[in-house]
């Protein structure tokens, strides 16, 4: 049962288009006017339908045609766009999906229920019997299989009738009298009749007719015999039936073999055995052997079946996303010809190799740097998808949840053009549908609420995306009470997070938002409040090297700030040497170099001057406990997040790499100032500095040695 | 597998230390000479760091650190076991350090003890049994607990108690 590529591409495609219909929809309540946008409802619809009837998704075909209908109505100005309509439509768009995940095959049961219960609102809407037209409203009941009685069944199977017993493969003999044409039966009739039943497949013995130009040929009489396997949950008497007429006249046996399903592609393979049977001999001796092949078969499909059950199953649990990612083709376009460029570079090396000619193969190694570099930003280009592609889900999101909260609120999304990685932005987005709702449900207040503040009744969530040096930045902001943090710091100190004579700054405060477990709601509503949330969504944003900050300004709103690397898998960086180690500070948190002499022994967090102001410095030979003898000159990194420099000590700064990023083992994972791995040119491995764990370390005891120091 | 795994299987012996070891050859990718390691700072001391093994960078671990038996040095026998151990719903690469490996053997399951149970002091449960080859004590380890766990074991005090169960018995 793997699914046909072909389907799987309709699925895809499907969804895709659900999720233009939804966009459009919810365009459409803000403008519903908007002529383009109902055009683009009735043509998502309209290809959803013809898809489904084509790829077997008949109950999609179905029930999708009536919201084309309606939409049709609306295009030609019949039909007005109402909230009804569109909130209708939302809901059919939630089935359709349903749909399209449920197995192949008749949908079950409450599937089926659920059409039904949603196509009487659609009915209503297009306005009692004379809108719904006879030929596309079907009657109740028909056009819906019943229940599967298990996968794999054959279109035709006769087993969904009532009077359908189990499946049963027969053995059915024919041997038709010769002058049966001549007596006005046509032997066709009766396969056809016999096809109807279920799968079928039949073995013609010609081995009695003449040659066409032998003496006793003639051409009225039939000396041909059958031997035919069909599969039917009817029962021996229905196939007799088919008989009834010629069982005086013809040979006609008929022998059940064994009790099971198969296809009727399964049934040929069984064909070329009644090859050397003889339709004069006895049935009883073959059939035996028949009877072990096909039970043989039909335990080999059962296997096959349960297994492919269970890894349909698996699939559709571990991989719930689409795995196919649409490409622009002009960026295709640009890839290939770089691998023809880099075609002609590989000849151009083997001629410079041939003649020996270093120049030659400076010169190709040069372009070949430059290509490499610009082959390496094509193909993650391809991995690059607009931010954009996510907000649907939010609009929808704060939609929906601003109705059941009794909230009003309007998003607003900007940037949605900002590209990210597309595992990036698949891993974003339950981290930002947790901030959305943390916002609508913690952030904005009621309508009434809002008026007593002076604020618009209606909230705002603004959700920013942006480029920011070598990181993508999002902004998700709100304009509502904004967070308590006597609050935080009251449920801190119960939760034993907090002494309570502690004197903590506001942005700590805000920190602790993050730890596990923690939630200010006094109640827990189906929306938030339950303290699993935040935690992750740092844990989530922190393993794609990103980090997650608050601000907050109490009765004004708050703003949740996200930055993220460009991609997951390279990074620019410089190489620095410690003692024998190698580590790489990436580029984006690098500011400059300086240097220092050691007099005296160092600490592992100092400070040094720059630019007129002091900043505390790392010493990582102390920090990482490397061997070897302090140097008495030093390079200083100076590195900066957040806007908080901090250098870092190093015996040696290398040079500029580029470093393809392999990530460390589970067995790593409490690892502290260590981000990543990468294997240089000569096989050796350099560490990737966590340089915002670093940063964040540094002021922590930089600030803490400061306090003490005044406290002395 | 469930299959060998009950009848008698095909194991790796390997030595740290005086004392031989053995897992089984179904976890066993590859075995490398010594290669460079590369130290990860902060990381427990038994994790002696990683190792580039064709791109990837491999985590290496010193069994003998983690089992208590001191420090796997560099000498012309020192080879990294590469094994695959399954975690969660995938396969993790890890690379154990040995002092010399050995043999591949073929044990029947009579040839195999249960761990002795030692009380609640020592963990026994990375150990899977205790094998006898000639007149050696092979300790047979369960891979994928001995490379998840995080604690060091005592591993010296398990053959003792095997090999004085065995003269015992045999008195």
């Amino acid at each position: 049962m793997t699914m046909d590529p072909a389907v799987a591409t309709y699925r895809d495609e499907a969804l895709e288009l659900l999720a233009e219909l939804e966009r459009a929809v919810l365009e459409l309540e803000a403008d519903p006017g908007d002529k383009d946008r109902v055009a683009a409802c009735f043509r998502a619809m309209h290809t959803i339908k013809g898809g489904g009837a084509m790829f077997g998704f008949e109950e999609i075909s179905r029930f999708t045609h009536e919201i084309e209908t309606a939409f049709d109505k609306v295009r030609s100005g019949e039909l007005e766009v109402t909230p009804k309509l569109l909130s209708a439509t939302l809901l059919a768009g939630d089935h359709i999906k349903a749909l399209l995940d449920a197995p192949q095959g008749p949908p079950p049961e409450d599937l089926l229920a659920r059409s039904e219960e949603l196509l009487v609102d659609f009915r209503d809407i297009l306005g009692g019997p004379q809108a719904a037209p006879g030929k596309a409203t079907p009657g109740p009941g028909r056009n819906i299989p019943p229940p599967s009685p298990g996968p794999g069944q054959d279109a035709g199977d006769a087993c969904d009738l009532p009077d359908a017993g189990p499946p049963m493969i027969f053995w059915i003999r024919f041997v038709p009298a010769p002058d049966i044409l001549a007596n006005g039966t046509e032997p066709l009739g009766l396969f056809e009749e016999l096809a109807a039943l279920g799968p079928f497949r039949s073995f013609a013995h010609t081995r009695e007719i003449a040659a066409l130009d032998a003496p006793e040929y003639d051409p009225e009489r039939l000396h041909a015999a059958y031997d035919m396997l069909l599969m039917t949950c009817r029962g021996e008497n229905a196939i007799r039936d088919v008989f009834l007429f010629v069982e005086d006249t013809c040979r006609v046996a008929v022998l059940p073999l064994a009790s099971g399903r198969l296809r009727a592609s399964d049934l040929e393979e069984f064909l070329p055995f009644f090859q050397g049977t003889d339709p004069g001999e006895d049935q009883a001796l073959a059939a035996q052997r028949l009877r072990e092949l096909i039970q043989a078969k039909l335990r080999a499909v059962e296997a096959a079946r349960t297994k492919a059950a269970g890894k349909a199953k698996e699939k559709a649990e571990s991989q719930p996303a689409s795995a196919s990612l649409r490409v622009d083709s002009a960026k295709l376009d640009a890839l290939v010809n770089m691998v023809g460029e880099l075609v002609i570079l590989q000849s151009r090396l083997r001629q410079a190799v041939k003649g020996e000619d270093m120049a030659a193969a400076a010169d190709v190694d040069e372009d070949l740097e430059r290509l490499t570099d610009a082959m390496r930003d094509s193909a993650l280009d391809l991995r690059m998808l607009p931010i954009g592609t996510v907000f649907n889900v939010f609009i929808r999101l704060v939609r929906d949840l601003s109705a059941s909260l009794g909230k009003e609120t309007t998003f607003v999304a900007e940037g949605a053009e900002t590209e990210l990685d597309k595992t990036v932005i698949d891993r974003l987005k339950d981290p930002l549908i947790h901030i959305i709702r943390n916002c609508l449900d913690h952030g904005i207040e009621p309508p009434d609420e809002r008026v007593r503040a002076g604020k618009p009744p209606a909230g705002r969530i603004t959700l920013s995306a942006g480029h920011s040096g070598g990181n993508v930045v999002i902004r998700i902001a709100d304009d509502g009470r904004g967070i308590d943090l006597s609050r935080i710091r009251k449920k801190a100190v119960e939760k034993g997070l907090l002494a309570p004579d502690a004197e903590v700054p506001d942005k700590d405060l805000l920190a602790i938002l993050f730890e596990p477990g923690f939630s200010t709601a006094e109640r827990i509503s189906d929306v938030s409040g339950r303290g699993v949330g935040m935690d992750v969504v740092k844990k989530n944003i922190e393993a794609m090297r990103g980090t997650v900050d608050m601000e907050n300004a109490p009765g004004q709103g708050t703003a949740t700030v996200i930055t993220l690397p460009l991609t997951l898998a390279i990074i620019d960086g410089f190489n620095v040497r410690v003692g024998a180690e190698s580590y790489i500070v990436p580029l984006a948190n690098l500011r400059g170099f300086q240097e220092r002499f050691v007099t005296e022994t160092t600490r592992q967090v100092d400070s040094i001057e720059r630019m007129g102001a002091l900043i505390p410095v790392v010493s990582l030979r102390r920090l990482f406990v490397v061997p070897g003898d302090q140097p008495e000159y030093e390079r200083v990194v100076i590195t900066e997040v957040e806007g908080e420099m901090v250098g870092l000590t190093v015996d040696q700064v290398v040079g500029r790499q580029q470093a393809v990023i392999k990530s460390l083992d589970d067995s790593y994972r409490h690892l502290n100032w260590i981000a990543g791995t990468t294997i240089n040119g000569d096989g050796s491995i350099s560490l990737i500095l966590d340089v915002p764990r670093l940063v964040r370390m540094a002021r922590g005891k930089y600030e803490q040695a400061a306090r003490e120091n005044r406290v002395k | 597998m469930m299959q060998e795994e009950n009848s008698g299987s095909r194991f790796l012996t390997f030595t740290l230390g005086e004392i031989f070891f053995a897992i089984n050859i179904h976890s066993v990718r590859e075995i490398l000479d010594l290669p460079e390691i590369t130290r990860i700072p902060g990381s427990p001391e038994f994790m002696r760091g990683v190792v580039n093994v064709r791109g990837t960078a491999v985590p290496v671990m010193d069994l003998r650190m983690k089992f208590g038996l001191g420090r796997v040095e560099k000498t012309v026998n020192t080879r990294v076991i590469i094994v695959e151990i399954a975690k969660h719903d995938a396969t993790a690469v890890v690379g154990a350090l040995a002092d010399s490996v050995k043999e591949v053997l073929e044990l029947e399951p009579e040839a195999i003890d249960p761990p002795p149970s030692m009380g609640a002091a020592v963990h026994t449960d990375y150990v899977r049994g205790i094998g006898k080859h000639g007149d050696k004590f092979l300790l047979i380890l369960d891979v994928d607990k001995v490379f998840t766990s995080e604690d060091i074991q005592d591993v010296s005090r398990i053959v003792e108690e095997a090999s004085q169960a065995a003269a015992g018995g045999g008195s």
